[in-house]
């Protein structure tokens, strides 16, 4: 786990952390981590090592994982689905923000 | 800065108790972005009573947030939630960042872009011209026959990353060739001097790629 003194993780690509950090933040199982793997909502940085580990990013999707299931009861395939609509959402919201910044604003 | 409020149980109350995690809403300038901030924090934190009754309760609190925040960015501060009980770990706070509206940068990620107004002799025969950075104004030296819409990269003036130093993001200064609203008697005939001398036919291709279509 990459954090300073203070305990402080940026949760974002270019941290890592392992799949008991992930297991431990947001009251998913293994069988749950390995379920949002092979559903493909969670990428494994050394897919092919144990133990996995992950994008620091992958917090927030598990502890989105944690909070949909709990609050809406959804089933595992309905979680991978509506994850996986998230991801895209906010891929999209990326990409405006991106050409948005790029855009010339004529006075 | 503004705060919004909101307070989420990640955890069900078994023994030992983990204390709850709190997750924030935290808007900051880009200025504090780019030098570090600390925020205050107000939140409505669940409180349990006795009878394991629940109730909320506003509770106050600052956290740091260094170098490196950029819009839609998430912060960890570990054992910063709820206080665990019977031996069961402090919650975490987590952070979720975005920046105000800026009048001059446009954010993405830890790259700013701005738009530099150049006038059109300034585009032409290039010029070195005065850009405000978040660390202060540098010179950026335009090319000869710069035009509108070109990017201008100032390496390493955009937000720092987390981290060390030397991985800023990039400063871009986009291109726009600006005419003065109105003309003196002066500038009127210099730019028609220019016009009936001129060789430079802007929109040339028009022909081109019509000729080509067909």
């Amino acid at each position: 786990m990459q954090t300073n003194n203070a305990g402080l993780l940026w949760l974002d690509d270019a941290h890592q952390v392992s799949i008991h950090e992930l297991i431990e933040h947001s009251g998913l199982n293994t069988d749950d981590i390995y379920e949002l793997v092979d559903s493909g909502v969670l990428h494994p940085i050394n897919v092919a090592d144990t133990p996995w580990t992950f994008s620091a990013a992958c917090v927030v999707t598990v502890r989105r994982a944690t909070r949909l299931r709990n609050e809406l009861e959804l089933d595992p395939h309905a979680l991978a689905l509506a994850l996986s609509l998230m991801d895209q959402i906010r891929a999209l919201e990326s990409e405006l923000s991106i050409l948005r910044a790029q855009r010339v604003t004529y006075r | 800065m503004a705060v919004a409020v909101r307070a989420d149980a990640g955890y069900g109350r078994s023994f030992p108790i983990p204390g709850e995690d709190f997750e924030v809403a935290a808007e900051i300038s880009l200025e504090d972005a780019f030098r570090g901030t600390q925020v205050a924090l107000n939140l409505a934190v669940p409180v349990y009573d006795e009878q394991g009754r629940v109730r909320r309760e506003g509770r106050a609190f600052e956290a740091r947030i260094p170098k490196g925040a950029t819009n839609g960015q998430r912060l960890r501060l570990r054992g910063q939630g709820g206080k665990g009980h019977n031996g069961g770990r402090d919650g975490d706070l987590y952070l979720n960042i975005s920046l105000h509206r800026h009048p001059l940068y446009r954010v993405d990620g830890h790259d700013l872009y701005i738009d530099l107004p150049l006038a059109p002799w300034e585009a032409a025969l290039g010029a070195t011209v005065e850009v405000p950075t978040l660390a202060g104004p540098v010179n950026l030296k335009v090319a000869p026959g710069t035009s509108s819409g070109q990017h201008l990269r100032l390496a390493k003036r955009g937000l720092p990353r987390p981290g060390d130093a030397g991985n800023e993001g990039d400063l871009f200064a986009i291109a726009s060739i600006a005419t003065p609203p109105t003309l003196t008697e002066r500038e009127t005939a210099l730019f028609t001097e220019l016009s009936e001398n001129s060789t430079f036919l802007p929109r040339k291709h028009f022909n081109e790629e019509i000729s080509h279509a067909n």
